[in-house]
């Protein structure tokens, strides 16, 4: 419930920022009938009148009904953690720093860098175990992942700057 | 003990460190040896960047001509297609990149993208290797509507705001030649932007749009069955196979521009690269294979070639000029 | 007719030929199956590689392609939550929960019987009422796709599962996100703040990856993975006469629709798969059942898209007007190869269009023989660890969002709906209404002003029209009965 609660609010606070926006936008020369803010409008706004139901819905619901069972779904994931043998907390949390710090080195260092140390971060942090191991499949798959997309379906990916860049030529 | 520390957030922290060290090892070796490697050019692979969806005339164009080129120069070509914004989101991206001419970029917008504002980098930051394509529009109506081009204006004459013209978006070259002709025309006539030119051809077949502005290549089959018809033609002389369809010129409407298409490189790219990239796109001009792909599309109307310091001169005066263009039709 | 066909088999049965159908299928199975590669990548990439072919062979490989990859998009949708096509875009739905429910292989086995049923009837229309289709689709213009989107968009109440609310915010975000970007009928940018990777806009791709398969897999990683062992065992069973039954009108009706929707230029596969499944639920008997791993949600979707795509073809070949995205790219190919697309097409080249009727006939009837030993071997890899497959997953995920636009931008859009999508999906939020608004809200607002542009802010011209106010009455109707029910439900109780 405290969710639906959360939803409701953050709707509620995107949809009239975007409508301040949307509403700020110049009046440039449309040559259309309806000019190029009128649908967003539209949309915005209905989106702020969902927000405000659910928002009433939810403490309508909340009233009558108590909160036993919409418990923290959190606590229920981390009795399943003791089974495992390897397991850090959060995974999820790693997962998605991990990726963001990849989005961000690939087009400095390029894509035949940062790609093995992502595939090699995520393997390990998802209990792949001994890390010789987990290098070996890195080497590996990543090989596969350039002969694949980079020779076969010749895909442009970036290549980074500088040594990198010069680097990336010798394999593609 | 080992298990901890690699399960601990030191090992992250380590880790980032690493990666940042490699980062500034990075910063410290940016840019390449400027080598003159005209003579060994190409050794890999050279990507053009093509703003406009697969399958259109634009990337029609590019990898034709790159087809022909990369036998000439002995090179291979990669096509990258952006859409995005009429070519500008290819443009930056490809600006991006180092200019040591293993970067092109194939366009047909960037003098109105560039005069509109939206394209940011100007003819002191790319050069147009050459002019290979210069395409020639017709207002085309479904065969049976409209006699000729006389009657389709009288009657938009006497009826104001009621027939549909039909192009292909907004606020690009199409758009203004449609309302340019207007006004030269002194007409009102009902802008459409279409979506492409598929639904284009389909809103006349169907009766959904009255007129509509196009060049006779892609619709060459429709004419041949007497689908289509061509009023006008925005050239100043009369088109070979359509002896009988008038001329803008001749109307007294001074209006000829049409589609250019062309291969551009940002400016720093080394002279010789691009005088070698010209010649060899005049070349692929040329072959056969290409001469039949321009004929069977109708492309070869008037002569497309212009070299790379003509096609810069023509580029800078269409920028001014469809800026005031521009001006005049937000009011 | 009938010696058009005859010269379509004859040509087909040539050994290159057969070759070329048989090799063009497997790269179309696998790219298909790859999150991240699709078949209209699949076409661009081999376009240089037609060149050096005779014409014949050229198409007989760029439309086999095409044809294979939306059928294989379902494999990477039902088991990882992943679409390996944006045709598979709503197969994820209930195929995915089957496979939660332990049932792989029968939402395998749904998935080729649906796909290859649905392309074969798909066909037979393309062979024997190409003229006929591609007339009546002419009858559409901005009013009827207008109308048609809206009757597409009311069915979020059938897809919210129960929370309405919840579902008409989902599509409220997925019409927004929808807008972002330059606005193509005005040129104006609107919410872009002034960069410039967002004046491209949002694309459904990113969106569909993030908020399905990047969610699944920070959920998954979440758990304790020794109990994936029970689910390594797959075994597609496509003929199962209790499911068959229990489909058939799925599968014949969703054809039907989803031919109706590809012939439309511009609309195809894609959206034939989300407005084949939307149809399915809402006038189902156990809607609610929707979206919990049933039959029928897997069907419908199946059908409709390889239905779809063999749509997209009529325009194309009858009219040089492409159907869809792909067929945009083929009809590319034919200027390329120095063929005039258009109405002559089929008079001047029988031989061309008749042998690409026939191969594609055969694909869909091939794709029951090849799936199950192809899926075979593809399903080994559930036996893979989730410590190799789970970051396999997500660089393929990378790479394929990347490859669509070639735009890293495109990854931090999967991001930041992957992040959504993982707090969406811990509230049983109904992620899929927000996929219907991003599909089909480009399209009701773009035809909805260029209708009114036409008839001059005339809005009669959407109920005059027949086509335009029939939909627009369904969709009316559409949305009152539940309603009205609604009401009866509260009075009786």
């Amino acid at each position: 419930m405290r969710a639906n609660y959360l939803l409701a609010i953050i709707t509620i606070v995107v949809s009239a920022f975007f409508l301040v926006v949307a509403f700020q936008m110049p009046e440039t020369n449309s040559t259309t009938t309806i000019g190029p803010m009128g649908w967003p409008i539209m949309i915005l706004l209905f989106s702020l009148v969902m927000g405000v139901l659910l928002l009433l819905n939810t403490w309508l619901k909340g009233r009558k009904k108590t909160e036993l069972i919409y418990n923290d779904i959190q606590s229920s994931d981390k009795n399943e953690v003791t089974k495992e043998k390897f397991h850090v907390k959060n995974r999820h949390f790693y997962i998605l720093v991990s990726i963001a710090i990849y989005v961000l080195l690939l087009p400095i260092l390029g894509f035949i860098i940062v790609t093995p140390f992502l595939f090699f971060f995520l393997a390990w942090l998802l209990g792949m175990g001994r890390l010789l191991k987990v290098a070996a499949i890195t080497i590996v798959s990543n090989i596969v992942f350039v002969v694949l997309f980079i020779h076969l379906l010749g895909i442009p990916f970036p290549r980074g700057i500088g040594i990198f860049r010069s680097l990336s030529f010798l394999i593609y | 003990m080992r298990r901890n520390f690699l399960a601990s957030k030191s090992y992250l922290v380590l880790s980032t460190m690493l990666l940042t060290l490699i980062l500034l090892t990075a910063c410290a070796n940016t840019g390449d040896s400027a080598s003159n490697e005209a003579d060994n050019y190409p050794e890999r692979e050279i990507e053009v960047y093509v703003g406009h969806g697969p399958g259109g005339g634009t990337d029609t164009f590019v990898r034709t001509i790159t087809n022909q080129m990369s036998d000439i120069i002995d090179g291979e070509f990669n096509i990258i297609n952006q859409e995005g914004g009429s070519g500008v989101v290819a443009m930056q991206n490809a600006m991006q990149q180092p200019a040591d001419g293993y970067t092109l970029i194939g366009d047909s917008a960037y003098a109105v993208t560039t005069a509109a504002g939206t394209n940011e980098y100007g003819l002191d930051q790319v050069v147009p290797i050459a002019r290979v394509q210069s395409d020639t529009y017709a207002l085309q109506v479904k065969k049976g509507t409209f006699e000729s081009i006389d009657e389709l204006v009288s009657y938009a004459e006497a009826n104001p705001g009621k027939i549909r013209i039909g192009a292909v978006g907004t606020m690009g070259i199409d758009e203004i030649t449609a309302r340019r002709f207007m006004k030269e025309a002194g007409v009102d006539m009902n802008y459409i932007p279409m979506e492409g030119a598929g639904e284009m051809h389909s809103g006349i077949l169907g009766g959904h749009i009255d007129v509509m502005l196009e060049e006779v290549g892609p619709t060459m089959s429709y004419i041949e069955d007497e689908e289509f018809e061509p009023l006008v033609f925005f050239s100043e002389e009369r088109i070979d196979d359509f002896s009988e369809v008038p001329t803008t010129v001749e109307k007294g409407w001074d209006l000829t521009d049409g589609v250019e298409r062309y291969l551009m490189a940002p400016a720093d790219t080394p002279q010789e690269i691009i005088d070698k990239l010209e010649d060899a796109s005049k070349e692929a001009m040329e072959t056969e294979e290409y001469q039949e792909y321009a004929e069977n599309s109708y492309l070869d109307l008037r002569d497309g070639w212009m070299g790379s310091e003509d096609f810069k001169n023509k580029l800078e005066e269409d920028i001014k000029k469809y800026e005031e263009i521009l001006a005049e039709i937000e009011e | 007719m009938l010696e058009g066909i005859l010269m379509g088999i004859d040509n087909l049965f040539e050994p290159l030929h057969i070759l070329i159908l048989l090799l063009a299928m497997m790269i179309g199975f696998l790219g298909g199956a790859l999150p991240g590669i699709s078949g209209t990548m699949l076409v661009i990439i081999l376009l240089p590689v037609s060149y050096g072919l005779d014409t014949i062979s050229a198409f007989i490989l760029l439309t086999t392609i095409y044809a294979a990859s939306v059928f294989s998009g379902l494999i990477s949708a039902i088991l990882f939550r992943t679409p390996g096509t944006p045709e598979a875009v709503a197969t994820v739905f209930d195929g995915y929960p089957m496979t939660e429910k332990g049932k792989p292989g029968q939402a395998l086995g749904i998935g080729i019987l649906s796909s290859a049923t649905g392309g074969v009837i798909g066909t037979l229309f393309l062979i024997f009422l190409t003229p006929i289709l591609a007339s009546f689709a002419l009858n559409f213009s901005s009013p009827e796709y207008f109308a048609l989107a809206i009757l597409g968009l009311t069915v979020v109440a059938s897809l919210s599962s129960g929370n309405l609310i919840q579902g008409f915010i989902g599509v409220g975000l997925g019409l927004f996100v929808a807008t972002i970007g330059m606005d193509p009928l005005s040129g104006t940018e609107r919410f872009t703040f002034g960069t410039l990777e967002l004046i491209g806009g949002i694309d459904l791709i990113p969106v569909l990856i993030g908020l399905f398969a990047i969610s699944e897999v920070l959920r998954k990683s979440k758990q304790d993975h020794t109990i994936e062992k029970e689910m390594q065992k797959v075994k597609t069973k496509v003929f199962d006469s209790g499911i068959i039954n229990r489909i058939k009108n799925t599968i014949f009706r969703s054809a039907i629709l989803g031919i109706s929707i590809g012939i439309l230029p511009g609309v195809g596969a894609t959206t034939a798969a989300m407005i084949s499944y939307s149809e399915a639920a809402r006038w189902s008997k156990n809607k609610d059942e929707f979206g919990t791993g049933i039959p029928e949600g897997i069907a419908a979707p199946e059908a409709a898209n390889n239905a779809g795509a063999m749509g997209a073809m009529v325009p194309l070949l009858a009219l040089g007007i492409p159907g869809s995205a792909t067929t945009a790219v083929i009809l590319g190919a034919f200027v390329l190869h120095g063929l005039q697309p258009g109405p002559m097409l089929m008079t001047d080249e029988p031989g061309l269009v008749y042998t690409i009727f026939i191969s594609l006939l055969a694909v869909n009837i091939l794709i029951i023989v090849f799936a199950n030993p192809f899926i075979r071997m593809f399903s080994k890899i559930m036996k893979v660890p989730y410590s190799a497959l789970g970051p396999a997953i997500i660089i393929f995920c990378i790479i394929g969002t990347f490859a669509v636009r070639n735009s890293v931008f495109d990854i931090w859009v999967m991001l930041i709906f992957g992040i959504i999508g993982y707090y969406l999906d811990r509230m049983k939020f109904p992620l899929a209404t927000i996929i219907l608004g991003v599909v089909l809200g480009p399209i009701a607002e773009e035809e909805f002003r260029r209708a009114l542009q036409m008839s001059q802010g005339d809005i009669s011209i959407f109920f005059t029209r027949p086509i335009s106010g029939v939909l627009l009455g369904l969709a009316l109707l559409a949305f009152i009965i539940p309603l009205v029910n609604r009401i009866k439900k509260y009075k009786k109780a």
